[in-house]
């Protein structure tokens, strides 16, 4: 079992750097992380995460992973010559079980997407039939100039939560901030959580170490909660900073 | 006359680009990418772009419920489109 180690950073990227500095690894792709926890420590951002060294078979598996997205782009682009059309080819992986190709293309784009999406469907369906060998859980998605984030497809809006499974959403003035962030009445694990860290800012503030606390990013119920708590606790008191989605609770100091 | 695409600084006829795109496609699609042939036709109407692949892979080339086949056929015609041609595709199987 290889070592585990926590390491903290202002953004993701600089974790990462870190940990894969301590792990003694030369790339970042030899390590596994995983996100802890983010939080706001005297107003500076943190995030912190957990990170080991990959296994062989973990490293072998990535390498392959890696090939197949070549594979993929090397495909595209020769499908792409032979259609006429310049374009930039890159393939990415959005998560381990899915590969996205992006096609960038300045004068062929519409062509290339159809009516309604059609010859980009029919070029998926090939791509993937030709990098797949059938038994892979490997997903192949490939969009041209973004047009599958945009597009009102039926598929996507299979994706779509129904009116049913919105909980809370449509109601208010926090209709559209519920759509980015849904209500988590009833998630106790995540009370908890917003408990726990409005006790530790109001611990501080008490304790003088901080004049004031901005806590983490909350949607509206997640910041009544927060406000309760230091509610009952005299010497301190809360507010509700920022706007849109960056709104955030401050507890400081009566 | 003979149309020209540019392409990449070398150039191609519209009709190699047409035979060059399905056989990228399927070369890659089947197990016996040696005996994809693809000729083309010149018909008085249409372009007929003749496939012949090995027998085990005629399935592949065709797909589940005709999916593949489809998609091929798809394509030839958005690329034709763009040459304003139409092309006509004819799986045939290697005997």
């Amino acid at each position: 079992m290889s070592e585990i180690i926590t390491v903290e950073g202002k953004t993701l990227n600089e974790a990462i750097g870190r940990a894969t500095q301590q792990l003694g690894a030369v790339v970042s792709d030899e390590i596994r992380y995983e996100f802890v926890r983010e939080h706001f420590r005297g107003g500076a951002y943190t995030v912190q995460i957990s990170a080991s060294m990959r296994s062989e078979e973990d490293l072998a598996g990535r390498a392959n992973l890696r090939a197949r997205a070549d594979q993929a782009a090397q495909w595209m682009r020769d499908c792409l010559n032979s259609f006429g059309s310049e374009a930039q080819v890159r393939a990415v992986f959005k998560s381990e079980a899915e590969l996205l190709v992006e096609v960038q293309c300045e004068q062929d784009g519409r062509l290339l997407i159809g009516k309604e999406g059609r010859n980009l469907k029919a070029f998926e369906l090939l791509l993937a039939s030709a990098v797949l060998d059938g038994q892979d859980e490997l997903k192949i998605c490939l969009d041209v100039e973004g047009y599958r984030s945009r597009s009102r497809s039926p598929r996507r809006d299979e994706d779509r939560p129904r009116r049913d499974d919105r909980g809370g959403r449509g109601r208010g003035r926090d209709r559209d901030r519920g759509s980015r962030r849904p209500r988590r009445e009833g998630d106790a694990e995540r009370d908890q959580a917003i408990h726990a860290e409005t006790r530790s800012a109001v611990e501080r503030i008490l304790a003088g170490e901080e004049q004031s606390l901005v806590l983490s990013e909350m949607n509206s119920y997640e910041r009544h909660l927060a406000h309760t708590v230091v509610k009952e606790v005299d010497g301190v008191d809360s507010r509700s900073v920022g706007s849109g989605s960056d709104r955030r609770v401050e507890v400081f100091a009566r | 006359m003979v149309q020209l695409l540019p392409l990449y600084g070398a150039v191609l006829r519209w009709e190699d680009a047409m035979k060059e795109l399905v056989e990228t496609i399927v070369k890659a699609m089947v197990d016996h990418p040696d005996e994809v042939v693809v000729t083309e036709v010149q018909g008085q109407h249409a372009c007929i772009i003749e496939l012949v692949v090995a027998r085990e892979d005629v399935g592949k080339v065709i797909g589940k419920r005709g999916a593949h086949a489809q998609a091929l056929r798809t394509l030839i015609s958005a690329a034709g489109g763009k040459q304003k041609k139409r092309y006509v595709l004819e799986i045939i199987e290697d005997r």
